[in-house]
């Protein structure tokens, strides 16, 4: 539990006054209220999906659901993206070298 | 033809990298874009990720209170899409993905290919050393530790841990040096047409999404490294610059400070550390001496350069007005060129004073302007180009843009050194060069005179010192109303020394004391007149003293910055070390003060003797018999703009005066 409140304080920041989490349940018609003041939150879960937070209490619960504001560094996407790159490096570099001695060869 | 078909593919590749993340669109996708209003907002954040900008955009034709920003804390898989909707005020924001490893890659990528297009000259004058290969990706990846307060801010995927699965440090690195092989392919037998072509960095901008980077930086940086590697570091501004780079690196403050960069992002360093001033101190080394390698390198094609001057300041007018037309050009403005800062959303002036469109600051924008107008009339006054009817409405759009950016000092300058030349052309058979300078600055003096005839000496003399203390933190226990008052009444009673010794001891900044001293002095020169009296008249004339005044309040250096200053791009100690108490509306004590001198940064960055170094440079080149006597007028134009604006913060400003001193020192004995 108390790792649950530091997960919430760490991603949703100090519930305001007034305001403590409860959980709303299975209730189809729980609509989370918009705060004001409250400035907006990205939420993360381990599949990578976003949430907006537009409350505290709406960001606790997500929290208290598995979502944290932390991404996950070895999200799928940077591994292809670091590997494309890395391919496109290796074969500029084969070319730069190829250009380099055929320059060489020609003088 | 077959050129044309290359371009022509080249043009298609690069297209598509740019606008692919934005336009994907799956047929299958169950998420599909709805009108943007109160109604979709809870739509649009609970389908994150799903739907792409372009969609959202013609499903919104024709709304006109949506605004698209750069949402840099997604992840790779929501790259180009929308990432929520807010709504504040009557605006719905919409944030896109801009993730910054993606945005890096994608950009560091098109601004390479996009040196490609500039025209081969012939042979091949640079051999690039395979060392900067190594060095460059070293150097700007360990930024990424040396300002990781700055990256932690704007990265959210930003970690300075060495560990495997590290891949944002990977993909910087890799990115990098990729570039780097780019460069080295496409300068190769580009490098001495390069300057024909910067009037283009107002263009594309530069500065990476997410990044205290410049694409230019990079750039000159590794045509550093090969400029080191093949003329040794035994330069004489090598070993002046290594005594520099001594004293900046050892005289720390006790206190870091963090700069978040804003406006000035790319080219400024956003803190005071040890390993981030050790960063600057050396990337700026090497930028240096890739300025010396290009201006070595270069060789000026008067047409061509006038012909992209027209082409980009015209550009860039248009893509301002563009964007504050639609907000999707405005996003995109920002992403695909690089800006500091997203280019304004509104025609409208600010407090009906300027509009700089696309560029980060409306002055620098009106001194680019106004170079390319004194360059074409000085091209067709002295026959160096052919006229076209072409030229016509892009001359047009540059004078429009001028008018816009509202930059007195560059239209006045411009109209003075042009009414210079013309006279001077008239009269040159029966007047020699030294008497119609000395015409012009006592014609200019007896101007200046008049204007400020209705204003007593005391007031003019002392107007500095008196804005300068309005903006300082003295008297600590009265508001700033009392504050004004007391202050007042010593300034009356031509009694500074008790207000600043006396009353309010060890208060002001230094730069304040010292301006007192020398104000205060008994030593009287005959006919010299006082030098804080000179700068407080000069201030008057340019508008420049309550600027001027919060520069001196703020700035408080030590003997040591005093004579070398904080080290090169390092605004930490000024914004940061001295507390003051601006006496301005509330609403604007927050807000950014740069020094609006460029003088006044080097003085900063450099001290009074790299100042004194500049200042020297800077007269032996004006008065040099070798340099091209048409085209000083230009130099000389930017120089006196730089005294009142901090262009000088700028990349593609700082890139101008280089092309100036070029234009200055080596085209005529390279082309004629």
């Amino acid at each position: 539990m108390d790792e649950n409140l530091n997960n919430v304080t760490e991603s949703c920041g100090i519930a305001p006054d007034g305001v403590s989490y409860y959980d709303p349940g299975n209730d189809p018609n729980f609509v989370f209220v918009q705060d004001p003041n409250f400035e907006i939150v990205t939420l993360y879960d381990v599949e990578g999906n976003i949430a907006n937070m537009n409350s505290w209490f709406e960001c606790a619960h997500y929290v208290n659901g598995g979502w944290s504001s932390a991404q996950i560094l070895n999200y799928q996407g940077d591994r292809l993206l670091f590997i494309s790159i890395l391919v496109a490096a290796i074969v500029t570099s084969v070319y730069y070298v190829l250009d380099l001695r055929k320059k060489y060869a020609e003088k | 033809m077959l050129k044309n078909k290359k371009t022509i593919l080249s043009l298609l590749i690069i297209l598509f990298i740019v606008f692919f993340p934005f336009v994907r669109y799956d047929s299958a996708d169950i998420y599909y874009p709805l009108p943007v209003d109160d109604l979709s907002i809870g739509y649009y954040q609970s389908t994150t990720c799903n739907i792409s900008i372009f969609e959202v955009y013609f499903e919104n034709l024709s709304a006109d209170n949506i605004r698209y920003n750069a949402h840099n804390y997604a992840g790779l898989e929501c790259y180009g899409k929308i990432t929520g909707v807010d709504k504040v005020g009557d605006t719905f924001i919409v944030s896109i993905g801009t993730n910054p490893s993606l945005s890096f890659v994608i950009q560091i990528l098109i601004w390479s290919f996009l040196l490609f297009f500039i025209k081969k000259k012939d042979g091949q004058n640079f051999k690039p050393s395979n060392f900067s290969l190594i060095i460059i990706p070293i150097v700007f990846t360990v930024q990424q530790f040396s300002e990781g307060r700055f990256y932690s801010y704007e990265n959210k995927y930003f970690s300075d841990e060495l560990s495997h699965d590290n891949y944002n440090l990977f993909i910087i690195f890799i990115a990098i040096y990729l570039c780097s092989i780019l460069l080295n392919i496409s300068l190769q037998a580009r490098i001495s047409n390069i300057i024909n072509y910067l009037p283009f960095v107002f263009v594309v901008v530069g500065t990476f999404n997410g990044f205290n980077l410049n694409f230019y930086v990079l750039l000159l940086s590794l045509l550093g490294i090969n400029n080191l590697f093949y003329e040794g570091i035994n330069s004489r501004l090598n070993k002046i610059y290594l005594i520099f780079g001594i004293f900046w690196y050892f005289s720390q403050k006790d206190t870091y400070t963090f700069f978040d960069t804003d406006k000035i992002r790319g080219f400024i360093n956003s803190s005071n550390t040890a390993t981030s001033q050790f960063y600057w101190i050396l990337v700026i080394g090497l930028v240096l001496n890739g300025v010396y390698l290009i201006y070595v390198k270069s060789e000026i094609d008067i047409p061509l350069l006038v012909r992209n001057c027209l082409l980009s300041g015209s550009s860039m007018v248009l893509f301002g007005l563009l964007g504050a037309n639609s907000n999707l050009i405005n996003f995109l403005n920002f992403y695909i060129f690089g800006q500091n800062k997203t280019g304004m959303r509104t025609f409208e002036s600010i407090a009906g004073n300027t509009w700089r469109g696309f560029s980060a600051s409306a002055e620098s924008a009106g001194e680019f302007y106004g170079f390319i107008l004194i360059l074409y009339f000085l091209c067709s006054v002295y026959r160096k180009i052919s006229f076209s009817f072409l030229d016509v409405p892009m001359l047009a759009i540059v004078l429009f843009g001028l008018y816009k950016t509202n930059n007195f000092a560059a239209v006045l300058s411009l109209l003075v050194l042009t009414l210079a030349i013309v006279l001077y052309r008239k009269f040159k058979t029966v007047i020699s060069k030294r008497s119609f300078l000395i015409g012009v600055i006592s014609s200019l003096v007896i101007i200046g005179g008049f204007v400020l005839n209705k204003y007593e000496y005391t007031y003019l003399s002392t107007e500095l010192l008196y804005e300068a203390s309005l903006h300082s933190n003295l008297y600590t226990d009265q508001s700033n109303y009392q504050k004004t008052v007391l202050i007042t009444e010593f300034f009356d009673a031509e009694d500074l020394k008790t207000l600043f010794y006396i009353k309010n001891p060890d208060k002001a900044s230094s730069s304040l004391s010292a301006l007192v001293d020398i104000y205060t002095s008994t030593i009287d020169i005959p006919i010299l007149p006082n030098l804080v009296s000179l700068i407080s008249v000069a201030s008057i004339l340019i508008n420049r003293t309550e600027m001027w005044g919060i520069f001196i309040a703020k700035y408080s250096p030590n003997f040591n910055e005093i004579l070398f200053g904080n080290g090169p791009n390092q605004l930490n100690n000024y914004l940061y070390s001295h507390e003051v108490r601006l006496d301005l509306p509330e609403s604007k004590i927050t807000s950014l003060y740069l020094p609006h001198s460029s003088l006044a940064d080097m003085y900063i960055f450099t001290g009074l003797i790299g100042v004194g170094l500049i200042l020297f440079l800077v007269i032996r080149l004006l008065t040099n018999k070798s340099s091209n006597q048409h085209f000083k007028i230009i130099l000389i134009f930017l120089l006196i703009n730089f005294l009142k604006s901090d262009s000088i913060l700028y990349v593609n400003s700082s890139l101008l005066l280089l092309l100036s001193i070029v234009l200055t020192k080596g085209y005529e004995y390279k082309n004629e």
